[in-house]
């Protein structure tokens, strides 16, 4: 009886020495950065800057949803990697995805939430960690009429264009409607990210294009204020800069 | 013996069900709403079936002024029974006193609505509620996070796991508070009993309003269709412009600029003032404002509304009309108010 009891247990050691765990597995990630820019300078929330038409521009929340973040393989075979992600620009703004190796030729994701989720969406099923939730939305969802805000900047400034004076008259772009979602695609390098590695793409966006490029320009003394509604026009023309802002830096 | 016995088990159970569920209490079982036959069928959405415990907890959050960033504001803080879930102010006040845009509707059968909202922006009653909850003008409740004080409120938050066997979060939330909103139904009023129960002889000048009412001459009833006195549509009916673009803001089209959601006129004696911007003070002012015509909204002012040129007995059998859409029960029911002190 005490032989077996023996055995018993010297097999059961035996079996703890078996299973050890396996060495964890070193992830394939993909990393999305933005470095966040006001022309020549480094964006910083709070700070004051130029605008083209010389007033002077404070910035003070500045967020947008990405979606839709995708890797194109060598056949352009598109493979989303990570479906939604609210960002604060003056955040260091980053993305880092696990996903499966590939090879890479080109990358994009689009600015705004895609019209399946934004339609008929209600933020209270979504769980609190969700960028869609009441909670993860933080203010980016439109209580009165559902579906999301893509972009938001908000700011003040002074029209009287004194150099002295407080900075009282808000700006604020509010930019959220189905027409306004955005894809933008970047051609890269060619790159084949083997298993556990990390492939960095970095992107610059640059604030200032968001109020003048040379395709357009919001003047601070008439073009100052959207929700959207109410001024579908401005919100467009906001949207199409915000896009423009964006750039793959190789 | 036996007879005092029985009445005794009788006052009991007369008691026992005419008390109000509490958190203990309460059941889990599907409720049904007492629906009038004459309203339209409701469907109810499938994640938020009623039953007593949910429609407990909406109770008791439509009261919570911890809802409210500054804890002073509850949803019953602008929309109160005795005047039909309104606040008879112009524009209600909300956070630190400030004006919100628009007069507060009444809350009375809302689960027959298709929308919500004036301009119709929001699908179902449960989303509704987070438009004052979050609104930086009304309640301003913070979107990362419930107040404290009313997470850790272990009695709502044992009825939350009660109701939707979840801690409190907005889901819970919003769905509660629809289910109690769902249950503020108003059918009986003069007009119910006369026209659809047929056990009340009509008052003989409201008789003649609701005739008036319905005739090609007002043609009031196109807009305001019994049983619920809304069609859900949206007109611009010459109010002077204010800038509230109305529908226009949902549907970005100019030519819905300055057009409201057709309000309910059940219980309209108890709601003044009136319009969406609360602009006209009393019922005998409204009369008057679609008599002349409306005011001329410079923009898509719908080509019904033009002078009507009433009587002065004409006006007052409106008037004695519209007074008999009130339904002075539901305004004092007891099941409505706030549940002071109570498990």
């Amino acid at each position: 009886m005490l032989s077996l009891l023996f055995l018993l247990f010297a097999q059961c050691n035996k079996c703890k020495e078996t299973v050890d765990p396996p060495e964890p597995e070193t992830p394939t990630q993909f990393v999305f950065k933005w470095n966040v820019v006001f022309g020549n300078n480094d964006l910083v929330q709070g700070q004051t800057y130029n605008h083209i038409d010389g007033y002077r521009l404070l910035l003070e929340d500045f967020r947008g949803y990405v979606s839709n973040i995708t890797l194109y393989d060598e056949n352009d075979s598109a493979h989303v990697i990570q479906d939604i992600a609210l960002l604060n620009w003056f955040n260091d703004p980053q993305l880092t995805i696990t996903a499966d190796p590939r090879t890479v030729k080109r990358i994009g994701f689009s600015l705004g939430i895609p019209a399946s989720i934004n339609t008929n969406t209600d933020p209270t099923t979504y769980p609190n960690s969700s960028p869609l939730s009441v909670g993860g939305a933080a203010g980016m969802f439109w209580t009165w009429n559902t579906g999301y805000i893509f972009y938001q900047l908000n700011g003040k400034t002074d029209l009287t264009g004194s150099a002295t004076a407080p900075l009282i008259d808000p700006i604020a772009y509010h930019c959220g409607d189905d027409t306004l979602f955005r894809e933008l695609i970047f051609d890269v390098p060619d790159v084949t990210v083997f298993k556990g590695q990390t492939q960095t793409w970095n992107f610059s966006l640059d604030a200032q294009k968001c109020f003048w490029s040379d395709a357009d320009t919001l003047h601070l003394d008439t073009d100052y204020l959207t929700h959207t509604t109410g001024n579908l026009p401005l919100a467009i023309r906001a949207m199409n800069l915000y896009a423009s802002s964006f750039q793959w830096i190789p | 013996m036996d007879t005092v016995i029985r009445i005794a088990i009788l006052l009991f159970i007369a008691l026992v069900g005419c008390q109000e569920p509490t958190t203990e209490s309460c059941s889990q079982k599907n409720f049904r709403y007492r629906f009038p036959k004459h309203f339209p069928k409701v469907v109810l959405p499938e994640d938020n079936l009623p039953n007593d415990c949910r429609i407990l907890l909406g109770r008791k959050l439509f009261y919570d002024t911890r809802l409210s960033q500054d804890q002073t504001l509850s949803c019953g803080s602008c929309h109160n029974l005795n005047m039909a879930f309104t606040d008879g102010q112009k524009t209600s006040k909300g956070f630190h006193q400030n004006s919100t845009q628009r007069n507060a509707p009444t809350l009375f059968n809302l689960a027959f609505a298709p929308y919500y909202l004036s301009e119709g922006g929001v699908k179902t009653l449960e989303l509704q509620a987070l438009a004052p909850l979050l609104d930086s003008v009304e309640m301003k409740g913070n979107p990362k996070g419930i107040s404290s004080l009313l997470l850790n409120d272990p009695i709502i938050q044992a009825l939350s796991q009660k109701a939707y066997g979840r801690p409190l979060d907005y889901y819970v939330i919003t769905r509660a508070l629809a289910c109690f909103q769902r249950s503020m139904i108003s059918a009986d009023t003069h007009f119910d009993r006369a026209h659809y129960y047929e056990d009340q002889p009509w008052d003989s000048a409201a008789y003649r309003g609701w005739q008036l009412f319905q005739s090609n001459k007002l043609h009031c009833s196109e807009c305001h269709q019994p049983p619920l006195f809304t069609d859900y549509q949206f007109y611009n009916i010459g109010l002077k412009n204010n800038n509230d673009l109305g529908k226009e803001r949902e549907s970005y089209n100019i030519q819905d600029r300055g057009k409201f959601k057709t309000p309910t006129l059940r219980n309209i004696e108890l709601t003044p003032p009136y319009m969406h911007d609360g602009s006209i003070a009393t019922l005998e002012e409204v009369i008057d404002f679609y008599n002349q015509g409306g005011h001329t909204h410079p923009e898509n002012q719908d080509p019904r509304i033009k002078p009507l040129h009433l009587t002065a007995q004409e006006k007052s059998d409106l008037i004695h009309f519209l007074e008999s859409l009130t339904d002075w029960n539901a305004v004092q029911y007891e099941r409505f108010l706030p549940l002071e002190n109570r498990p």
